[in-house]
């Protein structure tokens, strides 16, 4: 315990000394951390919309011209147990040309000369959030195609595909540059870890030969990147919750509806990110002091 | 509680000790002499395992040196006080530091690591500099803040390099008489000197090292 007073101690007299050179590194480290913050933010606003588009996609499943009003209801009733299926919606002929007319307005005229309705009625069904992938869904509706009295099963394929591409992109990137702002940071506090090391490699030796353990040497050293990692974290975390705060203040003063769309960070993102940089910044520190040797 | 026997060591291919043998006993003050460059420090790093033998035994008390673990180097050091030639002080550590530091390296708690080191800085005459940095002492000062760490953890042996070589007469009496105080106490003492003022009259045991090994032994 009071060993470990003494490391706190003198590495907190070592982190004065070096202030400016610990402050740069406080600093890159930082802006690493916000540069993740930042892309984890784009991330979670892009995802909360492409939920939200989500919402509107549907598979139309068109049903044959002579079917009968027993197997509509057949259909609807396995259509409603299926698991998979979070809503189902019947459109009638009628309704569908009622549709059709609403959207020609005025145009509907055309539709005056055709005396028989034309349309087939059909099921509007959505499937459940976490099955949106094109090929689950290209299966899907394939399966539903074979089914007895159904003509046709739509859906918007490429714009699936599509948001299917974004995300997956998407989940990609964020998978590269947290490795990436992970071996930066790492190397940030390596570095300057490295450089401590070699300024006090003089004292490193002498206390080698006073009879030092490998922590009494390597603790200093390690107390001193956790702070550097610390306080850079603390800093994102501060950074990014008071442009939180001003984005919510000020953005929602003129535009009140982003404030409910807006994605923002858990709260327990703030904890994470000091943590995240101890972690990248201790293991920087260990690779810097190395292997010690008597 | 020191011995070497056929000890050889070179640096680069060229041997600067060559089948060394000696010892020392415990509770024994004992002078190393020699030219500059005989090997005085060599045959000192090799007793606190800086250096490693290229062949022959070293033994220390129990413990085997030439064949000393590195993860039981730290312990084994700690039985021993070092006056480096080199002093080897920090010089961002003020001489009360500089000597605790010994001390912490030994695990002392605070209150009696501050008596200690407080006593000692008292009899090698630093009390009133406890507070300056290294850099801003003089050499004979610095040599004796040196002194007062290798004594402060009261060890087992004390090895002294050229410890008088920047002090005045008086200076010199005042660190052999230290020396021959701890030596009471029940340490060893191993002196390397090529200052024979230090040793004649001494009626010590004096190894003269000549030709890489010790050539004949003599009383001081
Ligand atoms: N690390 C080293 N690498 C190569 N040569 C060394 C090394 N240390 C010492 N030597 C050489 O070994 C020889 C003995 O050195 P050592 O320091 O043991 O002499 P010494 O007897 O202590 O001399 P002095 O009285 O001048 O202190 C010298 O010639 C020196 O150049
Ligand atoms: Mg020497």
């Amino acid at each position: 315990m009071k060993i470990f007073f003494y490391y706190f101690q003198s590495a907190f007299k070592n982190i004065w000394r070096e202030k400016w050179i610990n402050l740069l590194t406080i600093l890159s480290i930082s802006i690493g951390l916000l540069i993740l913050c930042a892309f984890a933010l784009l991330s979670l606003n892009m995802d909360s919309v492409l939920r939200h588009w989500s919402k509107g996609f549907g598979i139309v499943v068109y049903l044959d011209e002579a079917i009968s009003k027993q197997e509509e209801k057949d259909i609807e009733n396995q259509f409603l147990n299926d698991p998979d299926i979070i809503k189902v919606n019947y459109i009638s002929k009628e309704q569908a040309l009622i549709d059709v007319r609403d959207t020609l307005g005025t145009d509907a005229v055309i539709l005056d000369n055709i005396k028989e309705n034309p349309l087939p009625s059909s099921f509007e069904i959505k499937l459940k959030n976490d099955l949106l992938n094109a090929s689950y869904v290209k299966d899907k509706s394939s399966e539903l195609r074979k089914m007895k009295s159904i003509s046709e099963v739509q859906y918007g394929e490429q714009w699936l595909s599509s948001l299917n591409t974004i995300s997956e992109t998407m989940m990609t990137g964020a998978a590269i540059l947290g490795f990436a702002i992970f071996i930066a940071v790492t190397f940030i506090t390596y570095s300057t870890i490295k450089i401590f090391f070699y300024r006090r490699k003089d004292e490193v030796e002498t206390l080698k030969l006073l009879g030092a353990t490998k922590s009494f040497i390597r603790v200093p050293f390690l107390v001193e990147g956790l702070f550097i990692g610390v306080m850079g974290g603390i800093l994102s975390s501060l950074t990014v919750f008071s442009a939180h705060s001003f984005a919510t203040l000020r953005i929602a003063e003129f535009m009140p509806s982003i404030r409910s769309s807006l994605a923002i960070l858990p709260y327990s993102a703030y904890i994470a990110i000091p943590v995240a940089g101890a972690l990248m910044s201790l293991i920087g520190s260990y690779i810097a002091v190395g292997k010690i040797r008597y | 509680m020191i011995s070497f026997s056929n000890v050889t060591k070179a640096y680069d291919k060229e041997p600067i000790l060559k089948n060394l043998t000696m010892s020392v006993d415990r509770g024994e003050i004992t002078f190393i002499t020699g030219p500059s460059g005989a090997g005085k420090s060599t045959l000192l790093k090799l007793i606190y395992c800086s250096e490693r033998p290229d062949n022959g035994k070293i033994s220390v008390d129990n413990w085997v040196v030439h064949k000393l673990k590195q993860r039981a180097i730290p312990y084994f050091r700690r039985n021993i006080g070092i006056v480096f030639q080199d002093f080897k002080l920090l010089d961002n550590k003020t001489v009360f530091e500089n000597v605790a530091l010994a001390l912490r390296i030994h695990r002392m708690d605070k209150k009696a690591l501050r008596m200690a080191t407080h006593n000692v800085l008292k009899e090698v005459k630093m009390s009133h500099k406890a507070k300056d940095y290294p850099p801003y002492l003089s050499g004979g000062e610095q040599q004796r803040v040196v002194v007062a760490r290798a004594m402060v953890t009261k060890p087992m042996i004390l090895l002294a390099d050229e410890p008088t070589g920047n002090l005045d007469a008086e200076n010199t009496r005042t660190i052999m008489k230290l020396f021959r105080e701890i030596n009471a106490q029940g340490t060893t003492v191993v002196i390397a000197t090529h200052n024979e003022g230090l040793y004649t009259g001494s009626g010590r045991r004096v190894l003269v090292i000549k030709d890489k090994y010790i050539d004949r032994e003599m009383m001081g």
